[in-house]
């Protein structure tokens, strides 16, 4: 993790850069992240529907 | 046989056999594997000899049940074709979020039979396999029931919405 701190009490790390040797985490590892990804696929095949139907 | 009746009954079942299918599928997903690292070592057999094999073989015949009774229900009722096409040959937007879901209930049910349950069988120990091949089957067969209870929720919204649809 990198950090950009400007005072001992703030800290700022925007983004975390993956080093080597460690893979990017599956979002299907986490559940909440899995039931979002559900919703959302859900209001896609809505406006996929919505498009053939015109 | 009235043919009414006849269609009454097949969606009867087609619903049944769903609800168990769905509903181990998220047994495992929302219960089951979040559990697993609570659970003592010495209480884990019981989970992995006994309980997990029981869920796997409802699970999978649920899963074949589903699509030969929702198959069979559509061919009944004359919609396999438009259903399957995603409704761009008519049918309007019920009928394709009937079929975008009956693409998605496919998918899952291949990703129990050929991906799932396989994996577990070595995962479980169902069948003989080298001890460093456990890890990786347990992960994929964990990753793909992950995607199953992703498809789950559109999956679901079409069917419901091709009886009540949104518009």
């Amino acid at each position: 993790m990198y950090r950009v701190c400007s005072t001992q009490r703030i800290c700022y790390s925007p983004i975390r850069v993956i080093t080597e040797g460690e893979t990017m985490k599956n979002p299907l590892e986490s559940l909440p992240t899995t039931v979002v990804l559900g919703v959302v696929l859900t209001v896609i095949m809505v406006i996929v529907a919505q498009g053939i139907a015109a | 046989m009235d043919m009414d009746f006849a269609l009454h009954l097949v969606r009867w079942l087609h619903v049944i056999s769903g609800v168990m299918w769905i509903g181990l599928l998220w047994y495992l997903n929302f219960v089951q594997v979040p559990t697993m690292p609570k659970i003592p070592d010495e209480m884990k057999p019981a989970i992995g000899k006994h309980i997990a094999p029981a869920v796997l073989f409802w699970f999978r015949w649920s899963a074949a049940a589903t699509v030969f009774f929702g198959l069979l229900l559509a061919w009944m009722s004359g919609y396999l074709g438009s259903a399957l096409a995603i409704g761009t040959n008519g049918g309007g937007m019920a009928m394709s979020l009937l079929g975008i879901a009956m693409w998605f209930g496919l998918i899952m049910a291949f990703n129990v039979w050929f991906v799932i349950w396989p994996n577990q069988k070595i995962a479980l120990g169902i069948v003989d396999a080298p001890a460093e091949k456990k890890p990786g089957s347990a992960r994929r067969a964990m990753l793909f029931s992950r995607t199953n209870t992703l498809l789950s929720i559109p999956m679901l919204y079409g069917m419901v919405a091709f009886q009540n649809p949104p518009f």
